[in-house]
């Protein structure tokens, strides 16, 4: 049907019971949701691109179960897709960590994934209030839970703040013991509460050692309720003062932000707050208040202005203010070039660089490599004649990288500065305009999928598997993707040439780090053509854990 | 980097200067221009927050943030110690606006101005306990609908006067396991519940009741929404929620009209889908300026009528993009092909010029060469729109800024229309003369009498075309201000309606369309101040402010329509309350009858 809304003809279609992502291809994903063994009806299903997760404007695949419990989304054109089944108030005992609500799986053209299934189980309620040392109501806290007994190592925290009478309730809980806390741990804490009401972490019913905490039972039948806990006012905190100033000339800078990251033992960056509301002043003073003893990262933050670029400063908080810090400040640089495909590209691949983002890195030559926090950046797009332009570019040695999902499938070829290659980053100094810029890119259009099979025993819970595409060919960057329940994985848009596909194991729940399983016989060497889309079986064995060999 | 339009855009109700108690002392010489700057002076504001028991309340926010915006080195936050105090200090002179808030603790009662303050002030905040709402929400079959987002509209205050509606964004609270849910903190006024749908603004994790539109409370859509009235203090419990899954429709489209040369590239576009009439949110999302088909979709939308827009900031001391105001009617269908095109945004930049009084015409005691203190100077800029588009439309549109040490204002990120000035002169030496389009300031001698006066940009106001930059106005200011105090007593044996306008119109006849020598001011007490007055003889007329008129809202001079202004003339001069102001007169106790 068409009518006329104020002068423009508009198309209305039909509602659609189930509304899809926005193109159009033949695979499907369907499943069934179940609750205590029983058909759910009416459970909202959440099918999503997995890269376009994050991305406001586009519109997730949302489908409603049937009488029966069961979900279809069709139509779907082959990609990675996330299925989040909305189930508040249960849990899924399939569920390896505390994110995983969901499961990721590689469509590819044509499949019809089914037997997508979620069995979930009613939850365990925990319920109190929180007060302090005089009684008082503590009004916006977060409890958490830490499941003790059981494989699963688990802190949950429960979604809803205490409310205006500190009364609390965690629900949805898989049933068994627990330990109930609530206020700040700073170990836990990935962000800087700078200046906010806090409390010291203690547990249930008051006591500072998890060990001395009485534990509670939530079970189905009965709700935990009473659990009172009682919290303790932390201690205000200190000031940090200090004076922003472009170390070229002396002179103050104003309106800079300053951000405090806390640093953990190893000196990396590990939070981030932009709180406690100070930017410089006019004469570059700023004031950070709240406080409290560690060790922290004062970041500067040009907002939007990008004529100044500032180095980090650590420093230490102890049992006094800290009054004296000096923020440098130096005149961002102009980097201006251009980006082109390499010679041979088809016309249209052309026009899919605009709208290509680049990112300019310079690293704090300071911190360490893996101190996310330490680089400062800059962007660029690459407008439709192939001019490129960063602004507010770090002093120091800066690295040029693709950045964004429209680089997808897009790798740097090669960097050169007036003719002359560019292997080592560029050397950038303060104030300076550096011209002559060429990036060449190329598009990869080559697909690898297959699956992947487990032999020699089973993963652990707490371990993941993806797969990566490794090139030796330092001009293009690896490829990888990850291992959906079934074992099947796509990596897409890799660019002529030779990879060892290799399968990785990583850790997939806290505390992060070396996963106690390696894999035997998991590597094969595939050649890649543009526009090729081949097929790949693997298959890994378990191979010793490291606890085994340490013996 | 992405930077909402709404932290350039800085919408503020009407406000008043924090009572001066004393004059200002600056050194009595006009400023040599070729010396450096004095340095600014530096000191604290501080100030103790309590509830209205008397008792302090401790760790509450205080925010300030200096009225002259110039990046965030003018914002600061602190918190109340132990006994509820709290000092800013380091603080440049200037005006600030300062609140206070704390977790479920609302102002005592909303000023009907917002007030400035300056270094030296020491201000005392009264929170008292908000509101709560509670209830339970469950569907057809009478089970719990669990962690539904609940969500509150303040539509009127507490006497049912509608105002513009106002989303809660407190605490974001869901229903439980039982489908129970509490909402507290909630300032007086009356509200709609609703439960599910999306959110305004689209952060946070997503919730499983996104694919439907909101139930409203009891169990309706938004035009069936039953209001709920809560006191601050007061707790409604049993708001219960029957939740129906009423699926809504999507409207899509496209931004066009972003500039080639992709200097937007690290911003943002942002697309509100708000309500008609009126200018309620919606939803809103964002699009990244890189996306080459910028198309957007809004989903799940109940029936209604809505107008899109689309918004961009383009970096500071530019002039963000906006598009045209799209109207949409959604009714059983989906809407498609919405293209929003974006357009710079205008801006005015006016001059400041003082009209000292010559020294052998100086009879009192203000009209002094002692030059105006710009840091504590405000200038308005307001939006005349007499018959605007969207009834029930915002507030008007009203802007401030501070003048620069070279008398420079600077309004920007507005759309066409017609625009005035409305002085917030702290110094009462002061008025506003006359505004002028630079081009045709008058010359100071050797007038060609055949030309036509200059416009006066007083009466007709500056007209600003889409995408126009105007850089030509001339703003000059005399001294010799004069100023009038007083109350509005009733007639013997009468009673004083609580909320009155008092309207002052100047009384001779050639100034009957000069705009700058009318004001007006909305009291509940019954007294009135008006300063920087143009010398001259006046009348003062007090009437009743409009029933279904929010206390809060903020109203353009009504003297600025035409007709309305000649009714006012007629009934000032019927009730002859005169008065003759001579240059730098300062009347403090004027009575004034309510006639009517």
């Amino acid at each position: 049907m068409v009518i006329r809304v104020f002068g423009f003809w508009v198309l209305l279609l039909s509602t659609a019971f189930a509304q899809g992502p926005q193109q159009f291809g033949t695979a499907s994903i369907s499943g069934k949701v179940t609750i205590e063994g029983k058909p759910a009806p009416g459970i909202t299903v959440r099918i999503q691109k997995s890269d376009e997760q994050w991305d406001n404007s586009k519109s997730p695949g949302l489908v409603t179960t049937d009488s029966e419990g069961v979900f279809k989304l069709d139509k779907l054109p082959a990609a990675q897709y996330i299925v989040t089944p909305s189930v508040p108030g249960y849990y899924n005992p399939q569920k390896k960590n505390e994110w995983q609500e969901s499961i990721t799986i590689n469509l590819s053209d044509g499949e019809q994934a089914s037997g997508q299934d979620f069995a979930l189980k009613r939850g365990a309620v925990v319920t109190g209030r929180l007060f302090d040392a005089n009684g008082r109501a503590i009004i916006e806290q977060q409890v958490v839970l830490k499941k003790i007994g059981g494989s699963k190592a688990q802190t949950i925290q429960c979604t809803e703040f205490s409310d205006d009478r500190g009364v609390y309730r965690c629900y949805g809980l898989e049933p068994g013991k627990y330990i109930v806390g609530a206020g700040t741990d700073p170990k836990e804490n990935n962000v800087v509460m700078i200046g906010a009401r806090s409390y010291v972490r203690a547990w249930y019913p008051g006591v500072a050692q998890e060990e001395q905490s009485t534990p509670v039972e939530a079970t189905i039948e009965k709700e935990a309720s009473g659990i009172d806990l009682k919290l303790e006012r932390k201690k205000k905190g200190f000031k940090v003062m200090g004076r922003v100033f472009d170390s070229d000339t002396g002179k103050p800078v104003p309106n800079i932000m300053i951000a405090l990251g806390t640093v953990n033992d190893e000196g990396i960056t590990t939070g981030y707050s932009m709180g406690a509301g100070s930017g410089s002043n006019a004469e570059g003073e700023f004031k950070l208040e709240g406080i409290t003893k560690g060790k922290y990262r004062a970041i500067p933050q040009p907002y939007g202005n990008t004529e100044y670029v500032g180095d980090p400063v650590t420093f230490e908080v102890d049992d006094g203010d800290v009054t004296s810090l000096e923020i440098k400040m130096r005149k961002g640089a102009t980097i201006q070039g251009t980006a082109a495909l390499e010679e041979g590209a088809a016309p249209d691949v052309q026009r899919k660089l605009v709208g290509v983002n680049l990112v300019a890195q310079a690293r704090d030559p300071q911190a360490k490599e893996t101190d996310w926090y330490s680089a400062t950046n800059s962007w660029s797009g690459i407008d439709a004649a192939g001019n490129v332009q960063f602004k507010g570019v770090r002093t120091g040695n800066v690295t040029i990288n693709l950045t964004g999902k429209e680089a997808k499938g897009f790798s740097i070829r090669r960097i050169e500065r007036d003719g002359a290659p560019v292997t080592d980053g560029l050397q950038v100094n303060a104030g300076e305009t550096i011209t002559g810029l060429r990036i060449v890119l190329a598009l990869g259009s080559g697909t690898i999928r297959g699956e992947i099979k487990v032999e020699g025993g089973t993963l652990p819970e707490d371990v993941g598997l993806r797969i990566r595409a490794k090139t030796t060919n330092k001009t293009q960057g690896d490829g990888w993707g990850n291992i959906d329940a079934r074992g099947k994985f796509l990596i897409e848009n890799l660019n002529s040439g030779s990879y060892d596909l290799v399968v990785e194991t990583f850790m997939n729940r806290p505390p992060y780090g070396k996963p106690s399983v390696t894999l035997q016989s998991n590597a094969k060497t595939v050649q890649v053509t543009n526009g090729q889309d081949q097929t790949v079986n693997l298959t890994v064995t378990i191979g010793s854990t490291n606890k085994e060999e340490k013996q | 980097m992405t930077r909402a339009l709404l932290l350039v855009l800085l919408l503020l109700p009407s406000f008043a200067l924090a009572q001066e108690t004393a004059p200002n002392k600056t050194p009595n010489k006009t400023p040599n221009k070729t010396e450096d700057p004095p340095p600014k002076r530096k000191g604290s504001i501080k100030g103790k927050v309590m509830s209205d028991d008397g008792q302090p309340l401790e760790s509450a926010n205080i925010n300030l943030n200096a009225a002259k915006y110039s990046g965030m080195g003018d914002w600061r936050q602190a918190q109340t110690d132990d006994e509820g105090n709290f000092v800013l200090d380091g603080l440049a002179s200037g005006l600030y606006h300062l609140s206070a808030s704390t977790s479920a603790y609302v102002e005592a009662e909303r000023p009907l101005e917002q007030k400035f303050y300056r270094l030296g002030d020491v201000v005392t905040f009264t929170l008292v306990k908000g509101g709560v709402i509670t209830g339970r929400v469950t569907n057809g079959l009478g089970e719990p609908v669990i962690a539904a987002p609940i969500r509150l509209e303040r539509v009127s205050d507490l006497e049912g006067r509608k105002i513009n509606s106002e989303w809660w964004y407190g605490q974001q609270r869901k229903t439980d396991d039982r489908g129970v849910y509490r909402v507290y903190g909630l300032p007086a006024g009356r509200y709609v519940v609703s439960v599910g749908g999306k959110a305004p603004y689209r952060h946070g994790s997503s919730t499983a009741y996104e694919s439907d539109t909101p139930t409203f409370y009891p169990s309706a859509s938004r035009e069936g929404a039953t209001e709920i009235t809560v006191n601050i203090g007061e707790e409604v419990r049993g708001i219960d929620i029957r939740y129906r899954h009423e699926k809504g429709h999507s409207i899509s489209g496209k931004v066009t009209g972003a500039p080639a040369d992709n200097s937007l590239l690290s911003y943002s576009i942002q697309v509100e889908l708000h309500r008609y009439p009126g200018n309620a949110l919606e939803m809103s999302l964002y699009i990244q300026a890189t996306d080459p088909t910028k198309s957007f979709e809004f989903i799940t939308v109940p029936d209604g009528e809505y107008e899109l827009i689309a918004n961009v900031y383009a970096g500071e001391n530019k002039d963000s993009y906006q598009s045209n105001r799209r109207r949409v009617t959604v009714k059983g269908g989906n809407v498609t092909n919405v293209e929003l095109r974006l357009s710079p945004l205008s801006s005015i930049e006016a001059k400041l010029e003082w009209e000292a009084t010559p020294e052998k015409e100086r009879k009192a005691e203000c009209q002094t060469t002692r030059p105006l203190n710009a840091e504590e100077t405000m200038f308005w800029l307001v939006k005349d729109d007499p018959k605007p588009a969207n009834p029930l439309s915002v507030d008007a549109v009203l802007r401030h800024d501070l003048p620069t040490e070279k008398g420079e204002l600077k309004y920007q990120n507005l759309e066409a229309g017609v625009y005035r000035f409305s002085p917030r002169l702290l110094d009462e030496a002061w008025y506003i003369k006359s505004i002028l389009a630079k081009d045709d300031a008058p010359k100071p001698k050797a007038q060609n009498p055949k030309l036509p006066p200059p416009p006066d940009l007083g009466k007709q106001g500056i007209a600003l075309k889409a995408g126009e930059k105007r850089k030509d106005i001339v703003l000059t200011l005399a001294n010799g201000a004069a100023s009038v105090r007083g109350r509005v007593v009733a007639e013997k044996d009468q009673a004083l309606p609580s909320r009155l306008r008092i309207h002052l119109v100047p009384a001779e006849k050639e100034a009957a369309d000069d705009l700058l020598r009318y004001a007006e001011q909305k009291t509940k007490d019954g007294t009135f101040t008006f300063a920087n007055l143009a010398p001259g003889k006046y009348w003062l007329l007090a009437r009743r402010v409009p029933d279904d008129e929010a206390d809060g809202k903020r109203v353009n001079l009504l003297a600025w329509d035409v007709t309305t202004r000649k009714t006012l003339r007629a009934e000032a001069e019927a009730t002859n309350n005169a008065i003759e102001l001579t240059p730098c007169q300062r009347v403090k106790e004027h009575k004034l009858t309510f006639g009517k």
